[in-house]
């Protein structure tokens, strides 16, 4: 089977995989109690409490110890059938009876199998018709949308999806770490490098633990996934905050097809990370709090109302729940924001200040702030609870956990720019024993800063605090970074020494232009990068239109729209300065080539805001909504049109991965091919984790280390029946490039001495070139030793595996003289005879 | 009162039984042509003696088939198993007595492998000259290793044998472990766990202990008690080493720390260590399974009262009833042709006379199981042979007198005894004489112009560790095997170990277990072995391989002829002009129909997934 075939059909079950706990159960449980609701809301709630169950689900049994397939499908099903029952007042136990009275009359005889037949397919033909027939309804009352969401998915897996078929490998050097987290996962040991958020790593786990998705196959692949809802959740978020139609798809088609925005801002959308991940629920925790803020006003007046009209209390009750709904939606969908990554709760949180704005004439008011507080106190703790009971326990705080306790302690957020990503990627250089061998270096980014995703060879902005910005690939030209103890020059006037004081007014002035400027350049460094002047200008002007906007509806006495838009642009000021943060002066809390990310991610809803309030204001007075819609329709037809004709459409990325094709081919036919827990790889790097619940690794360097100066009179074993060497004959630049990136191996690779065995280093540059040369003379030599026992498994001009079958009970010892290792101008020579 | 409809009914369905039960029995006995020998025609072979295909120079620079043996070839031991060896594998093999008398002039005419006897090496002088072989890519056997205080004081002996250091001069092991790969039959253990196994273990269990080095592969270990290895930390790799093999660049050494090779057991060896030099070998065998029942008696009731004390039984009743039927089961269970080498009689001095109807009784049963009958030169010592024929003579020509006997038992008659012996005309028609083992003597061959020598292999009572790895060692080099079952003990039991139930169990547990692995080579009865063996032994051939394609070319080809392929992972995917059958992994036994054959062999491993 070609391996792009098995990718699709791997994506295929991941995607039906998510999408059963994340739509298809929610919407089970749900769809009676919130039909009435708009189908974005109903899709923004099926996945905020399909994921928060699975992570919650995951969370518990971890901590109780009682992790795994089992009990997951146990405590999936069993609590859905429960809540099945009660939502839908059904009665298991007489419904259990009744099928046990069948089955008896059909053992019995009394009833015909043919008449059971018969009912059972006359009761799967009426459920089928009436499915089919609500279907069709929903698609012609729809039919547009249909069209538009098909038209989307396939943009999304045309511009995306080409580089899942393309290469196989991760696109980032952190993903074998959070390969090892969530393996140890299925060892029942939650946070294993120490406390940090796991909700990402929860769900990927319990995909792999319940469906049977290896691990390293849902993070090869779960990122189309989340990329693809991401761009959902936005398209459902914009939906319903808009008032027309059609706008939403104006926002969300500019996102996925406009090559406007720099690549930062989506190339980790291509690997499975849990920042990207937490970018799920950003939105709708947003959307939740503004409809709890229209919804709690709504009832309020109602109850003021009713209240006069002296109504019955017991509705009052329920109408107050119902807002309260809303509010639970925020605390789930926040608490995953801190679940899955801080980022995202940075973002959420700056969201939510802009909100605190945009409402600010609600929200100081009694009916709204306790219940706000509270429910933000509450997400928190949700989210922060396993890792609490944790760290209670004894378990230390992983790295990056450290630091992000450090910059809400306030101490060190100077260097808050690389550290968080680095802790990760660090972790891949922890060296554990394990297995017969060594444990490897399965990441990398060891660079301090160097950020992790692997991009056509570019070096994605080298970011400290202190100075940033030392590549951002695609032809976005680094712009030095400023900060505190390093001002550049339009900053520089800070240290002068002080004359008279400038009037207030001219100092705000040119406070006012230094913020504009820092965050200016950073925007055309890091999120529109070069001459297009009408986009960059369209960011700030949008986000000025879209205050006026506000205040016009404010005016208009349209108060919640308004809000809305007041919270948006205040958010965008938040995130226009967190952009230029380090370049204004002050402690940046996230890296600009992170924020960009975020940035982009919600500009289009400024845009789309933009779009609808000028819709409203010209057809917001009619009655009939079609004209309004109508206009929002072409208005996507004419943006359509204008980035066809301006050649503005993004093109597929192909990102580079850290793996070759050729050695994820080989460990799907090694996973085939074997039982687990009968064979070994040699390699370089990321197999570690991918293995490591079904075989062994041993790493390269390790393996050639351990003959080094000693030839045959070292040992080296692998208690495996088949054993297989990954050997790049064309070494692949992990992350680090270098003068001859792309040579061959060679017999001038095999002469020089082996790199020092620390960290992802070794595995880099020139050294994997010099790792890989040394492998392949010594599988030359082992080959000729063992002609008939050592076969080649998989071979292309850029790669070759072989194989060894042992004799379990006699294993070959590996260590061999192969030349490059005993060279006579190294330090020693050959150990002499060591008979005892 | 029953209706005369029914009653016709109730008569015929009775009529209609009588005759089905009753016609075969009459058919089967009306076509039972018992006093016909059926094998006389189908075995019908022009080979003889002249027509054996023994290799030349001339031959071995043709075929590459060609060994150098420093040692004696006619020593009963080691040389002359690698001188059968040599023959039966069609190679020529030059021999010397000393490794200064053979030197390598032209690389062109290295052999396929220097075979050395450690007692004719002088290691001090001959090590570094076998060094130099070595390194012009020479493959080299050492059949036996010399003392280990020899191979402790030189250093390049070590080398050149692959071993590390020796970790004792002496150690008792408790076992002896075979891997799977140098011999057919796949991994054996030789560990005794109980008292009935002690009495198998006859192995050398003393021996010195070798650690062998890197690029070694071990095919054979000692095995040393587990909380023994643990106590010492001894790994499984580091267990003493009994064959292994050492690679220095091209060139391939085996090393024998023991006297496996000293038996027949050795040609089984010598053909997997050149299996494991090459990409694949491919060998005649002659494919025949025996299994043969000598000394037959129940014609006469003999040693009546020690039977009847034992059975309460006649001898003959012992014979039809008891021993009979649990034979010919376990002939059908493990698909074995039976070949029956009757003794009339043992005591030709006493006044019993053999009855005409239980040799027809048995004829008929003989003939219904496709078995074959020959005569056993057994008896008591006091009868001459020659008389002893004459009265089996005229038993035979007074009950089956067209029943010509072609395979003939010798017992413990002397080769001039049995050369006269073939001279009476009951053995005018003899082809093969089957004979009991004896250690390093040929395993077939002929004993005169037209009569073949057929060796038994295995003993049908007791099947030691040694006769295990002898078994499987002639399995892997000839596909021949051929039980001697003596059944005359039942009849004459010196203690009660004689008794037919212990006698069976063990018969029937050795036939079914051992030769399990080898139920696709083909069961025959002596005159059918016998065919095959001059074929095998008149047949000569050459072999090429072109990319997938391996072709043979056979000379004096009979009407059949079959060959041992052994690969490393590649399979068989098609044959022109042969059949093929797999023994097991990487084994595949090749049926020849024409001199030319073609087989296709290719790496069937390939990846399920692809990029």
């Amino acid at each position: 089977m070609s391996m792009k075939l098995l990718t699709v059909l791997q994506f295929i079950k991941i995607f039906g995989a998510y999408s059963v706990m994340t739509l298809l159960l929610p919407a089970l449980l749900f769809y009676s109690r919130i039909r009435n609701q708009k189908f974005s809301v109903r899709f923004m709630a099926y996945q905020m409490a399909g994921n928060f169950y699975m992570m919650n689900l995951v969370f518990l049994l971890q901590l109780l110890h009682i992790s795994n397939p089992v009990t997951l499908w146990l405590f999936t099903l069993g609590p859905f059938l429960a809540a099945y029952a009660v939502l839908h007042q059904k009665k298991p136990l007489r419904a259990a009876l009744s099928a046990i009275e069948t089955l008896k009359r059909l053992a019995g005889g009394q009833l015909g199998a043919r008449l059971f037949l018969h009912r059972i397919g006359m009761r799967m033909d009426r459920f089928l018709k009436r499915g089919i027939r609500a279907a069709f309804i929903r698609l012609r009352r729809n039919f547009l949308d249909v069209v538009l969401v098909i038209g989307l998915t396939a943009l999304l897996l045309y511009l995306y999806g080409t580089n899942a078929v393309t290469n196989y490998g991760y696109c980032a050097s952190d993903i074998p770490v959070h390969n090892y987290w969530i393996n140890y996962l299925g060892k029942d040991q939650l946070f294993v490098a120490g406390v940090y958020p796991f909700g990402f790593h929860c769900v990927v786990y319990y995909l792999h633990a319940v469906f049977g998705i290896e691990t390293y196959v849902l993070l090869r692949l779960f990122w189309l996934v989340q990329t693809m809802m991401i761009h959902y959740i936005l398209l459902a978020f914009i939906r319903v905050c808009c008032k027309s139609k059609y706008t939403a798809y104006l926002g969300v088609g500019i996102y996925t097809t406009v090559g406007i925005f720099s690549s930062n801002t989506y190339t980790r959308f291509y690997s499975s990370l849990p920042q990207e991940f937490g970018m799920l629920f950003i939105l709708p925790s947003i959307y939740f709090l503004f409809a709890f803020f229209e919804r709690k006003h709504q009832e309020l007046e109602k109850e003021k109302k009713e209240k006069e009209e002296r109504e019955d209390k017991e509705e009052n009750k329920q109408e107050k729940k119902y807002a309260n709904w809303y509010l639970a939606g925020f605390v789930i969908s926040f608490s995953m924001t801190l679940a899955a990554h801080f980022y995202d709760t940075m973002i959420a949180g700056l969201f939510c200040i802009g909100i605190a704005v945009g409402y600010f004439f609600r929200l100081f008011r009694k009916q709204y702030f306790g219940r706000i507080m509270l429910a933000g106190i509450l997400s928190i703790f949700i989210a922060v609870l396993p890792m609490g009971i944790a760290f209670a326990t004894g378990t230390p705080l992983q790295g990056s956990l450290g630091w992000g306790m450090n910059v809400i302690t306030g101490g060190g957020s100077d260097n808050a720019s690389d550290s968080e990503d680095e802790d990760t990627e660090n972790e891949n250089q922890a060296e554990t024993e394990e297995g017969q061998g060594t444990e490897a270096i399965a990441g990398n980014g060891t660079e301090t800063g160097t950020e992790s995703v692997a991009g056509s060879g570019m070096a994605l902005g080298t970011e400290t605090a202190s100075g940033e910005g030392k590549g951002a690939g695609n032809g976005i030209q680094p712009q030095p970074e400023t900060a505190p103890g390093n001002a550049p020059e339009h900053m520089a006037q800070k240290s002068q020494p002080v004359g008279p004081k400038p009037p207030l007014l001219d100092r705000l002035k040119s406070i006012g232009e230094r913020v504009f400027r820092a965050v200016w350049d950073a925007m055309v460094t890091y999120l529109i990068p070069g001459d297009r002047l009408i986009y960059q200008w369209a960011v700030f002007i949008s986000i000025a239109v879209l205050g006026i906007l506000a205040i016009l509806f404010f005016l208009l006495r349209q108060t919640d729209y308004a809000a809305r838009f007041l919270s948006a642009a205040a958010f965008m000021v938040f995130m226009s300065i967190l952009l230029g943060a380090s370049r204004i002066g002050i402690p940046a809390l996230m890296d600009a080539i992170r924020t960009c990310i975020f940035y982009a991610y919600t500009i289009v809803i400024v845009w789309s805001f933009c779009a609808d309030g000028i819709l409203q204001l010209l057809f917001g007075w009619m009655k009939k909504k079609w004209l309004m819609n109508l206009v929002s329709l072409l208005l996507v037809g004419a943006a359509g049109a204008y980035i066809v004709q301006e050649d503005l459409m993004k093109e597929p990325r192909i990102i580079s991965a850290l793996q070759t094709n050729e050695a994820i081919t080989c460990l799907t036919n090694i996973l085939h091919d074997n039982p687990d827990g009968t064979w070994t790889i040699c390699s370089a790097n990321d197999e570690l984790r991918m293995v490591e619940d079904y075989g062994y690794h041993y790493e390269v360097s390790t393996f050639l280390g351990g003959m080094e100066y000693s030839g045959g009179y070292s040992t080296i074993t692998m208690p495996t029946h088949m054993v297989y060497f990954f050997i790049e004959k064309k070494p692949l630049d992990y992350s680090v490039s270098y003068e001859n990136s792309g040579q061959y191996i060679s017999e001038e690779g095999a002469k020089r001495a082996l790199p020092p065995a620390r960290g992802i280093s070794m595995y880099q540059g020139e050294n994997r070139w010099i790792e890989m040369s040394r492998m392949y003379y010594w599988a030359q030599k082992f080959m000729e030793l063992y002609p008939n026992e050592m076969e080649v498994y998989y071979e292309t001009e850029d790669f070759v595996c072989y194989s060894i079958e042992q004799n379990d009970y006699s294993l070959y010892n590996f260590s061999i003289n192969y030349g490059y290792n005993m060279m006579e101008h190294r330090q020693e020579e050959e150990p002499g005879n060591d008979i005892p | 009162m029953i209706s005369r409809r029914n009653f016709l009914t109730v008569t015929m369905i009775m009529l209609i039984l009588l005759f089905m039960f009753q016609v075969p029995e009459v058919v089967k006995d009306r076509w039972n042509h018992y006093s016909i020998n059926t094998y006389e025609e189908k075995t019908k072979t022009a080979y003889t003696s002249e027509d054996v295909s023994a290799a030349s120079r001339e031959d071995a620079k043709r075929t590459g088939r060609y060994a150098v043996y420093i040692g004696d070839c006619e020593d009963m031991s080691t040389g002359t198993v690698v001188s059968q060896w040599g023959f039966y594998t069609k190679r020529y093999l030059e021999t010397y007595r000393s490794l200064s008398e053979y030197s390598l002039e032209d690389e062109k005419d290295m052999p396929e492998v220097l075979i050395l006897d450690s007692a004719y090496l002088d290691f001090e002088k001959d090590t570094k000259k076998l060094t130099e072989f070595v390194n012009q890519g020479m493959n080299l056997i050492f059949c036996n290793l010399p003392d280990s205080s020899v191979i402790g004081e030189q250093d390049d002996l070590r080398q050149l044998l692959g071993i590390r250091y020796i970790r004792t001069n002496q150690i008792q092991v408790e076992g002896i472990h075979l891997f799977e790969g140098l011999l057919l039959g796949g991994e054996k253990y030789y560990i005794a766990v109980n008292e009935e196994e002690e009495k198998r273990q006859d192995l050398e269990l003393n021996m010195p202990w070798y650690h062998v080095s890197s690029g070694t592969k071990t095919y054979m270990v000692g095995m040393l008690d587990e909380a023994y290895m643990d106590e010492q930390e001894v790994e499984n790799e580091d267990l003493p080493a009994v064959i292994w093999r050492n690679s220095i660049g091209t060139a391939r050494i085996f090393a024998v720390n023991g006297d496996y090779l000293a038996d027949n057991a050795g040609i089984g060896f010598l053909d997997g260590m050149m299996t494991e030099m090459e990409t694949y070998e491919i060998y005649p065998v002659i494919n025949a399974q025996n299994l043969v029942m000598v000394n037959y008696p129940g014609f006469t009731n003999e040693n009546n009262e020690e039977i009847m004390n034992r059975y309460s039984q006649s001898l003959k009743a012992v014979y039809r009833d008891i021993v009979w039927p649990g034979i010919t089961t376990v002939a059908q269970r493990s698909n074995a042709k039976l070949t029956y080498l009757i003794s009339p009689q043992t005591d030709y001095q006493d006044e019993i006379e053999p009855e005409k109807e239980s040799v027809i009784y048995y004829m008929k049963l003989l003939q219904e199981q496709n078995a074959e009958a020959g005569l056993s030169g057994a008896c008591d010592s006091g009868t001459e042979i020659s008389e002893k024929l004459r009265q089996d003579e005229k038993l035979l020509s007074n009950t089956v007198p067209n029943y010509p006997i072609l395979s003939f038992y010798p017992g413990r008659l002397t080769d001039t005894e049995i050369a006269g012996a073939l001279q009476q005309s009951i053995l005018g028609k003899v082809r093969t004489l089957y004979r009991d083992y004896e250690k390093a003597c040929r395993l077939v061959g002929y004993a005169d112009d037209g009569v073949t020598v057929q060796s038994a292999t295995n003993d049908g009572y007791n099947h030691t560790y040694s006769e295990n790895i002898r078994m499987n060692a002639i399995e892997t080099a000839l596909a021949y095997s051929s039980i001697l079952t003596d059944i005359s003990r039942v009849a004459y039991p010196e203690s009660d170990e004689d008794s037919w139930e212990k006698l069976y169990d063990k018969f029937a547990s050795n036939t079914d277990t051992y030769w399990k692995a080898y139920q696709k080579f083909e069961g025959t009865t002596l005159a059918e072995s016998d065919k095959r063996i001059r074929e095998f032994l008149a047949l000569d051939y050459t072999e090429e391989r072109n990319g997938d394609v391996l072709k043979l070319q056979l000379e004096n080809f009979g009407e059949e002829a079959w060959f041992l392929l052994r690969t490393h992972g590649e399979e068989i995917v098609s044959a022109e002009a042969a059949e093929y059958d797999r023994i097991e992994e990487g084994a595949y036994l090749v049926k020849a129909l024409s001199n030319q054959v073609e087989l296709t062999l290719q790496n069937t491993d390939k990846r399920y997934y692809y990029h």
